[in-house]
């Protein structure tokens, strides 16, 4: 009940944290809240307690595992415990105690409370101030218990203090060290045991705990009333005899009713609870049969009404002859179709009808294949296949059974193990991916609930630890960070990018140190974050590349003299135009705009073959290797997209108009995302989440597992999601029940509407008077928000795609070009064929005023196209413009150059055509003769709607493409500020609203023709209707689905029906005449046990799709009941078979 | 002393119970939080390429609100001991971003020349609590010891100031310059707005430059008839209040983007107060009402508040003599504190302060920064003898 009435003072305290002293304090006790929100598994060695309850203030580090020390002793003890962290500031390599002053002025606030005990975790008194010290150690001194766990003092701890007779609680295992202080006590402890991952770890933590509960008891002076010991004769016993273990008590029972308990065990094996017992005044023994050979603890509680009154350990161990030797694998790893084999080997003499089963088991112990075989000494061959439901993390065990009745083994007398890794790279499925690996004896916990809490992936340089395989999450190994580092002569260091040796032996050797990360299961290699992703330097081996370069891209050496204006008779002499100008800033400076274009394009291209030497090594290492970089990359910063989406296996930009290049020219299977977590807020969060899922992102990204201070983590310190996550991970719940996977299964929709990106354009509008145009960049915003505005949908297309002949015409009936200003002859005439084919262009200001390597035209390249003339660049007239009768714009960025030949103008600027429409061939093109971004945004209250209905009329041609849906506002007007996002999937049509900042609102949804609507948020069947209404909430993406008939009740299977332990059964999904493809949810209980081994995500059509139900040989025998949720209609359908 | 500040904290004390609280629970107190600098290398293409640029935030959580302050400024060497506030140097970053201007909204200028190329001598956080937290910011000019006091208390959503100026040399002009972008950051997102300052005595429109008396436009509130919160738009408006001199004068110049409001003081003038509003949430038919409804209120607490932050105020020279001596009579202290003591000792003879006199501002900044180090010491001396005793 304590605990409940912190906990609750807790969230008032946050609740009412605005009326209270800081909004920076409510936020501090969010991160040192250790609640009891995420149980582990333990023993409750003194929980409930006969004893007072104990308050405990924890001093640790705050990172990592280290505070989730604190809900460990609290699950196992009676204990009300508050902490303070010491950290690390974020982004910096400074450390304070976490809050700076505020952070110092809550634990000062702490202090001046009643502690029974401060324990310093890790950390000692050093940065503490001599005030906060002295209010740690004056209460000490008046009898409070002072813990160090892994540090001392020797200030407080003096050798003339210390206990040399350790009393009994402490005396046992020993715990530590111990001291009076004053009237106080203390206990000097080592630091923790580190402790990997491995069959029964948390066991052996559990006795460490058990150590740790004794330390802070006793130096509080709450050590229990009574003591007793536990007599197991020689600690030392066969298998098979009886071991008789004696209690004996005395001193006080402060409760009625006592009784003992005794529980035997061992890490990874068996726990026997023996039957408990009246508490007798005298010694009195328990006998324990046969246990399979190893390590144990007789664990004994005296247990009253009143709780817990005393407990005690001690260890014993069992041998056996024969013995399990090991067990040798052939390979510690395989993909699935590979094989698990090894030797199991016996020693000793194994009886005549002794067996040896070598088993699989997942880590919840669920015994998946086997083979059993007469036991004989020696090794014993074994083979398995590895299936593709096998789980990430196989203990293939070696057992020795005697006397075994039939199939089932009785006894077994020892075993053995070994871990088998099986690479799975989780691709194909909408993914969420971490930050780094917890660390640390808790390190599994953290995992488990990083697993249980959505994530997927992680990511972080070296390699996996085995706890990953543990819970099924695949790796991105942070292998490299690519920079450009340089010596003062300008080389590249420690190689040059083109020095091929010295980079293949670097790769190679990469490559080599990345193995187990392979066999892991590898989703994407990373070549870091942040990166510099064009480069080039001054070394031989750099002008050689660049030579090879401008060879492949002109062709021949006049073109390139012609471009440059330059005289080369060989290309030998081709190099940079001033000596040491490694970024041709001579030749940007001189108007030699090629030259310059042509050293940037380089250095991305450069960038791109650097990645690719280290691809290539991992995909001599991992076949299905996907190589790439993430959280760097821009749209219009030198990085040609077009070229990184081609040559690299994934790219994870930070969010930016890159995401949609991506989204819209990557293959499907390309693996793309962001890096988020940069606020604590979930509305900010949530707006970053949903921004991802509607730019077809196929993983959301999270930096970092753990974090306090300037941003937060997944996980609270007390391993708990922190409050805005938990709120993220309900309001995404959706995406992990299906519409993550199934939008991957979907197409994204363009309305035939394509944007150009051009590599050279993002040059060009940085010369001469580009930059008074506004940015490239700002161009295609200010485009995708009329296109979005508007309720049309785009995808891009390149320069690069026209070149190769990959631009599919057909597929578009508007291309437009947002300052489109430089385009080779090529891609010029793609688009001259576009129009004259019937598509339209629209283009804003200076459309191919350049060619494709910036050099500036005597005439724009398309104004035949746009039917107009240019009289020369010049510098952009800002200023009141009128687009269209009674229409009056304040401020437009107007090219004043532009004058009309064959085409229509409408409206004007002082006497400059501001929208000039041209026939060309069978289509149209239309210039809008100021730039895109100066045009009033369509999506804020006050541009007026004369605005829209302009583009509109221009985008939706009078009126003969209207948008796919037209949102409404409650006043029947354009709903503003508004992202309509559409995918196709068969005939059915998932359809996201989404506004990424602004007010809630309710808007009303227009649909061409009735459809059946579901809101996949509620589940609810809105009805077949043409309209419907739909709550608009800022950053949380509303989805429907749009389908023509109802959606029908799926076929769900499992054959056999009654299907043996031990055998895979198939279960299968359709749904008769679907429309498209459906997601379910996949859940099976057993009785009323859910059975957490089957939750996954089916995508099923018409076609029946199958997968794999694998019944454990000790799975529980009855009926299962197996449950396929809907993602639109959330209906269940349910099968039972009967499990024999 | 010690009863001048018993007195003033009562005042302050009565003057909070009379006034209307916005929240309902009634003042409960002021959190302070002083970040540590931070240190940055400006960009290679600015104008201050690669150099160190240095930014320290203070953060004000009263009851409704959290206002922050900000000094910033590029503290490169290549400035040969001066430094250059690159777009001002007493900024407000929030409560919310727009408004008063996050990298610069206060400039104090000294015989025409602008305190901020001075470096910043101190930004402490000089009292924190129940009754009220205190931030100071003081330059050690060539003109004058500036300090620049802000005060925040609880049951008020205004950040209060204090400017002090201690003249080195003869001051000839006093001048202050205020910048807002009020609501809405208008250009930078290519909107437009339409700017307003409201005073006590007349109503300024955007494109105005209007001059007038600080008596007669003693408050002013700056909003944005297009952003407006019951627009649905913008953050809220932005307020400040001065207590008048006799012959101030203000000008006010709300362009179209930022809007600059320059106060000339008189040039004998060694204290101004004013109240700084952010009204973040608010809409402007809100601010104007709390604004005109409040102000003679915020007025004369300017006019009587005592704003010696109260270990100035409660430092007993006598109470800490008899400190040093007691540390002096104990052998632990003596063995493990002899340094410090020595320190103590010395300050104490040399720094009573004359009475009946507030110190200057360079004398509590000394003061403040003395009596810091004692509060460490005399905890140094406790922890030391209970050591001991063990």
């Amino acid at each position: 009940m304590s605990r409940l009435i912190a906990t609750l003072t807790m969230i008032a305290l946050i609740a009412a944290a605005p009326c209270l002293l800081a909004q920076d304090r409510a936020e501090l006790e969010v991160d040192h809240a250790m609640t009891l929100d995420y149980p582990t598994p333990h023993t409750d060695w003194a929980q409930p307690y006969a004893g007072e309850p104990t308050r405990v203030l924890l001093f640790c580090d705050g990172r990592g595992t280290n505070p989730r020390v604190g809900v460990e002793l609290m699950q196992r003890f009676d204990v009300e415990l508050e902490a303070v962290f010491w950290a690390r500031i974020v982004d910096s390599p400074d450390t304070h105690w976490h809050g700076g002053e505020v952070g110092e002025q809550r634990m000062l606030d702490l202090l001046e409370q009643d502690w029974d005990c401060f324990l310093f975790y890790g950390i000692g008194m050093d940065n503490m101030s001599s005030e906060q010290q002295y209010k740690v150690l004056k209460p000490v001194t008046e009898g409070a218990g002072l813990v160090f766990v892994g540090v001392g003092d020797d200030r407080v701890l003096k050798d003339a203090n210390q206990i040399a007779d350790l009393p009994p609680i402490l005396a046992r295992g020993p715990v530590g060290e111990a001291w009076t202080v004053g009237q106080g006590r203390a206990v000097r402890m080592p630091w923790r045991p580190e402790i990997d991952y491995y069959e029964g770890w948390e066991v052996d933590y559990d006795y460490w705990a058990e150590q740790l509960g004794r330390a802070v008891l006793w130096a509080a002076g709450h050590e229990p009333q009574a003591t007793m010991t536990l007599d197991v004769g020689p600690a030392h016993f066969d298998w098979n005899v009886t071991k008789n273990i004696t209690l004996d008590h005395a001193g006080t029972i402060v409760g009625d009713n006592p009784r003992a308990r005794l529980r035997v065990r061992r890490a990874g094996g068996p726990s026997i609870d023996l039957q408990e017992r009246p508490l007798q005044p005298r010694a009195f023994t328990w006998q324990v049969g046969s246990l399979p050979a190893g390590d144990y603890h007789a664990d004994a509680w005296i247990v009253s009404d009143a709780g817990v009154e005393t407990w005690t350990s001690t260890p014993f161990t069992v041998t056996s002859d024969p013995r399990v030797g090991g067990v040798l694998l052939d390979s510690d790893w395989g993909e699935v179709g590979d094989r698990i084999s090894g030797r199991a080997i016996v020693e000793g003499a194994p009886g005549p009808d002794d067996r040896l089963r070598v088993g699989l088991f997942d880590r919840r112990g669920r015994l998946l294949a086997q083979q059993t075989t007469p036991a004989a000494a020696g090794e014993t061959r074994f083979q398995f296949g590895i299936e593709p439901w096998m789980p990430m993390l196989v203990r293939v065990d070696a057992a020795l059974f005697r006397n075994p009745p039939g199939d089932e083994p009785a006894s077994v007398i020892d075993s053995a193990y070994a871990y088998c890794r099986v690479t799975q790279r989780h691709r194909g499925r909408f993914n969420f991916l971490i930050w780094d690996t917890p660390s640390g004896t808790l390190a599994p916990y953290a995992e488990q609930s990083l697993a249980e809490h959505s994530v997927t992936l992680q990511l972080k340089s070296g390699n996996p630890p085995l706890m990953l395989s543990a819970f099924d999450i695949a790796w991105v190994p942070y292998t490299t960070r690519i920079m450009t580092p340089k010596t003062e002569d300008g080389i590249m260091e420690p190689f040059c990018w083109n020095d091929e040796a010295a980079v293949q032996a670097h790769v190679q050797a990469k490559a080599e140190d990345y193995i187990p990360a392979r066999q892991h299961g590898v989703f994407v290699w990373s070549l870091g974050d942040e990166v510099t992703t064009t480069g080039s330097c001054l070394s031989p081996y750099c002008a050689e590349a660049y030579r090879g370069y401008l060879q492949e891209v002109y062709g021949d050496l006049d073109a390139l003299n012609a471009s440059w204006g330059t005289d080369f008779t060989d290309w030998a002499q081709v190099g940079l135009s001033r000596e040491g100008d490694n970024e041709e800033a001579n030749s940007l400076a001189e108007g030699n705009y090629p030259r310059w274009f042509d050293r940037q394009a380089f250095q991305s291209w450069n960038f791109v073959q650097f990645c690719r030497a280290y691809a290539e090594a991992y995909s001599a290492i991992d076949p299905l290797a996907r190589t790439g970089f993430e959280g760097a990359g821009r749209f219009s910063a030198g990085d040609d997209l077009d070229l990184i989406i081609r040559s690299n296996g994934f790219w994870s930009p930070y969010p930016g108009v890159a995401d949609e290049v991506i989204r819209s020219i990557a293959p499907r299977d390309f693996p793309r995302s962001n890096w988020m977590g940069y606020t604590k807020d979930a509305d900010s969060l949530l707006a970053k989440y949903w921004r991802m899922v509607t730019r077809g992102c196929d993983a959301v990204w999270w930096w970092r597992w753990d974090c306090i201070g300037r941003f937060h983590g997944w996980l609270a310190p007390d391993l708990r999601p922190f409050p805005a996550v938990a709120e993220i991970l309900e309001d995404t719940q959706f995406v992990r029940d299906g519409l993550g996977d199934l939008l991957l299964h979907s197409e994204m929709l363009d309305d035939g509407i394509a944007m150009l990106y051009s590599y050279p354009s993002t040059f060009a509008c940085e010369v001469e008077d580009g930059p008074g145009y506004g940015s490239y960049e700002s161009a295609h915003v200010a485009f995708h928000n009329i296109v979005r505005d508007l309720g049309y949908q785009f995808r891009y297309v390149t320069d690069r795609m026209m070149r190769l002949g990959e631009f599919e015409a057909d597929r578009y009936r508007l291309l437009i070009l947002p300052r489109i200003e430089a385009l080779g002859p090529e891609e010029a005439q793609v688009i001259r064929d576009f129009v004259a084919g019937g598509g339209v262009v629209i283009a804003d200001v200076r459309p191919a005023i350049y060619d494709g390597h910036c050099k500036p035209l005597a005439q724009g390249l398309l104004d035949e196209v746009f039917g107009i003339s240019t009289s020369g660049r010049a510098a952009a007239a800002v200023g009141p413009a009128e687009p269209a009768d009674g229409m009056t714009l304040e401020s437009l960025a107007v090219d004043p150059t532009v004058t009309v030949t064959t085409g229509v103008a409408r409206g004007e600027a002082d006497g400059v055509p501001l929208i000039i429409t041209n026939r060309f061939g069978d289509g149209a093109a239309v210039l809008l003769n100021f730039t895109a971004a100066s045009l009033p945004p369509l999506g804020v209250a006050d541009t007026p709607a004369a605005v829209a209905d302009l583009m509109l009329d221009l985008i939706g041609r009078a009126g003969e493409h209207p948008p796919a849906m037209r949102l409404r506002t409650a006043d029947g007007d354009r709903l503003r500020n508004i992202e309509v996002t559409r995918w196709q999937d068969g005939d059915i049509q998932i359809v996201s609203l989404f506004r990424q900042s602004g007010s809630r609102e309710t808007a009303t949804v227009v649909l061409p023709a009735a459809r059946h609507v579901y809101d996949l948020r509620t589940g609810e069947h809105l009805g077949e209707t043409a309209r419907f209404q739909a709550e608009v909430v800022p950053c949380r993406a509303g989805f429907f689905a749009l389908t023509g008939l109802p959606v029908a009740t799926p076929d769900l299977r499992v054959e056999p029906a009654s299907p043996a332990r031990g055998t895979v059964a198939t279960a299968s999904i359709s749904v008769a005449g679907a429309e498209g493809l459906h997601a379910f949810k996949v859940t099976a209980r057993a009785g009323d046990a859910p059975l957490d081994w089957l939750d996954q995500v089916v995508i099923a059509g018409a076609e029946p799709v199958e997968f794999a139900v694998p019944l454990a040989y000790n799975d529980p025998a009855g009926e299962y009941t197996i449950t396929a949720r809907e993602l639109f209609s959330r209906g269940d359908t349910s099968t039972t078979v009967n499990v024999q | 002393m010690l009863g001048r500040y018993v007195v003033a904290t009562l005042a302050l004390i009565m003057l909070m119970a009379v006034c209307p609280c916005p929240a309902d629970d009634g003042p409960t107190g002021v959190g302070l939080s002083l970040g540590p600098a931070k240190e940055r290398r400006l960009s290679p293409d600015g104008d201050h390429p690669n150099h160190m640029h240095r930014e320290q935030v203070a953060t004000f959580s009263l009851s409704e609100r959290s206002y922050r302050i900000a000094w910033k400024a590029c503290v490169d060497p290549a400035h040969e001991g001066r430094v250059v506030p690159i777009e001002g140097y007493i900024g407000m970053p929030g409560p919310s971003s727009a408004n008063w201007y996050h990298s610069g909204f206060l400039f104090i200028r000294l015989n025409g020349h602008d305190i901020g190329t001075t470096p910043l001598s101190s930004m402490m956080a000089v009292e924190s609590g129940p009754e009220r937290a205190i931030l100071d910011l003081v330059w050690r000019d060539e003109a004058a010891n500036v300090r620049a006091r802000f005060v925040g208390l609880p049951g008020y959503d205004c950040l209060l100031c204090e400017i002090a100026i201690e003249p080195v040399t003869e001051i000839t002009s006093v001048g202050l310059e205020l910048r807002c972008y009020p609501s809405y950051f208008t250009a930078w997102n290519r909107r437009d707005g339409a700017r307003r300052i409201q005073t006590p005595s007349r109503l300024v429109e955007q494109g105005d430059d209007v001059t007038g008396s600080l008596a007669e436009n003693w408050w002013a509130v700056y909003y944005d008839d297009i952003f407006d919160v019951a627009k649905g738009e913008g953050a809220g408006p932005c307020s400040m209040l001065i207590v008048p001199p006799e012959d101030g004068e203000i000008r006010f110049a709300p362009g179209g983007y930022a809007v600059t409001t320059n106060i000339t003081l008189p040039a004998d003038t060694t204290r101004v107060r004013m109240a700084f509003w952010d009204h973040n949430g608010v809409t402007n038919a809100d601010a104007l009402a709390e604004v005109s409804r409040r102000a003679d209120e915020v007025r004369a607490l300017l006019e009587d508040a005592d704003f010696t932050p109260a270990p100035v105020a409660g430092f007993d020279i006598a109470e800490a003599r008899a400190e040093v001596q007691r540390a002096l009579a104990s052998e632990a202290a003596r063995e493990a504190l002899a340094e410090q003591i020595g320190q103590m000792q010395a300050w104490l003879e040399a720094a009573e302060p004359a009475r009946g006199e507030a110190p200057g501002v360079a004398a509590e900044e000394e003061l403040l920064r003395s009596i810091d180090i004692y509060n460490s010491f005399k905890w140094d001396v406790k922890l030391v003898e209970l050591l001991h005793e063990l």
